[in-house]
């Protein structure tokens, strides 16, 4: 499929030391970048953490926070559409499971009426053909905008 | 035993979003460190920038030790 590319969605990965003041530092970041961001997550490490989040403009926060020293990867996730109801994680993860993709990590949260599960896998595009493949929908970039 | 704390600025290039992956760098370091030098070695990953840097007389090492 030749659109793989409005389906990878760019979340910022940003290197924290465990100490007071790292995430004040970003948030302060964003703020002076007038960047918003939609979800954010710290993943614990060993005295340190990793920040993921998604902004409504990913390059303009890549540029801010690298300018003022911070450690930052964009990383590719794909934003699956569920529906908000018992069972919908269950089919997904039966389908992914049965194509053999590998979850390295996850994420969810509602969007009224529905709700969206952020996937990171090792092969995106193989993952937006299977998903896709099935009848199911994926955010593209403008979602998050 | 001894033990020493070694911060270690981490490269950019070097980052990775995937934890393990930067906890298996931080015990390849210790590792690495406790061989040659056979004191155990805990090493902590810091932000690029953030360790003193040479500053004419070098003091790169603290001895907290008690005789």
């Amino acid at each position: 499929m030749s659109d793989h590319g409005k389906y990878r969605i760019k979340q910022l990965s940003i290197f924290s030391e465990n100490r007071p003041g790292r995430l004040m530092d970003i948030a302060r970041d964003m703020k002076e970048a007038q960047v918003n961001i939609l979800w954010f997550t710290i993943a614990e490490g060993s005295g340190y953490g990793v920040v993921r989040m998604l902004v409504d403009k990913p390059e303009k926060a890549y540029e801010k926070l690298t300018s003022n020293g911070h450690v930052v990867k964009f990383t590719e996730v794909v934003a699956v559409k569920m529906e908000d109801k018992p069972g919908g994680l269950y089919d997904l993860t039966v389908m992914l499971t049965d194509a053999g993709i590998n979850i390295e990590y996850a994420y969810g949260y509602r969007n009224s009426p529905s709700a969206v599960l952020i996937l990171k896998v090792e092969d995106i595009d193989r993952a937006i053909d299977s998903i896709l493949g099935s009848g199911r929908s994926l955010h593209d970039v403008s979602h998050f905008k | 035993m001894d033990e020493m704390l070694v911060r270690a600025e981490l490269k950019p290039e070097a980052f990775t979003d995937n934890i393990n992956r930067l906890n298996a760098l931080r015990e390849r370091v210790e590792n690495r460190l406790k061989n040659p030098l056979n004191v155990g070695a805990t090493v902590e990953l810091v932000e690029p920038g953030t360790l003193p840097r040479f500053e004419g007389k070098a003091k790169r090492v603290i001895d907290k030790r008690v005789y």
